[in-house]
């Protein structure tokens, strides 16, 4: 914990929800690689918010004060242009401009091209990343999207925290 | 995001994180993170700038092969270059 964790929690309490409390997690959980990088297939998940245009996906949910712990799935393939972003709690300036500094698909397609990782895994994620009661979060939808990486047999798995 | 990072590792895939505050990425305790000076909503820098954008994922996916301790939180160095 710091001075700014404190002064994000008390600033979620006034404005949003007055019980919330960050997870603290003591044990670390650990993974060996099971091949070289340039051999894996690489997952990638963000948590910024970002969807499919044009009604494609339902936006997140972001004027709810305990925040919307459901993510969406895009085919590696998608065209930047048909994505946007909908997060309520962070600075938009940036991605809107580029969606690349927080969900970084093309760049990462590159990675595969340049030899960097063996290839990008067919699905790739966005969550919203605010989350002040984590219980569905943890219940539900992350032991889906764990249960989908592994159906695509990815060997790592590169996120965001935005 | 650190539990999102850690039900994956959990289960056997490892993880890196990006991000940009490292008080928050040592609170959440992701397996293996880096970070960079860059405001938040801008994790892999300038918009446009996709040198330093590639760059920055090397770094953080040569993490996955060179990290060998849990809960490293390594800074990559990279400072904003815009006002």
């Amino acid at each position: 914990m710091s001075e700014r964790t404190d002064k994000t929690r008390a600033a979620v309490r006034e404005k949003w929800d007055p019980e919330f409390e960050w997870v603290v997690n003591e044990f670390i959980p650990w993974a060996h690689p099971r091949k070289p990088l340039a051999r894996s297939r690489v997952g990638l998940v963000s948590t910024a918010g970002v969807y499919l245009k044009n009604q494609f996906h339902q936006p997140f949910d972001g004027a709810n004060p305990y925040g919307d712990p459901s993510f969406r799935e895009f085919p590696n393939i998608v065209d930047i242009q048909d994505l946007r972003t909908g997060h309520t709690h962070y600075n938009l300036t940036y991605a809107e401009q580029d969606l690349n500094v927080v969900f970084p698909i093309d760049r990462m397609r590159e990675m595969a091209r340049m030899g960097v990782i063996g290839e990008l895994a067919p699905l790739v994620y966005s969550f919203m990343g605010y989350v002040t009661r984590p219980v569905r979060l943890l219940a539900d939808y992350i032991p889906n999207l764990v249960e989908r990486l592994r159906r695509m047999d990815v060997d790592a798995v590169l996120l965001n925290a935005v | 995001m650190g539990l999102i990072a850690r039900a994956i590792e959990a289960a056997g895939i490892p993880t890196v994180t990006v991000g940009v505050l490292p008080d928050y990425l040592e609170m959440v305790g992701p397996p293996r993170a880096v970070w960079c000076k860059h405001p938040t909503g801008a994790t892999f820098g300038e918009p446009g700038n996709a040198g330093k954008q590639q760059a920055i994922l090397k770094d953080a996916l040569g993490a996955l092969e060179t990290m060998s301790e849990r809960g490293t939180i390594l800074p990559l160095g990279y400072e904003w270059r815009r006002s």
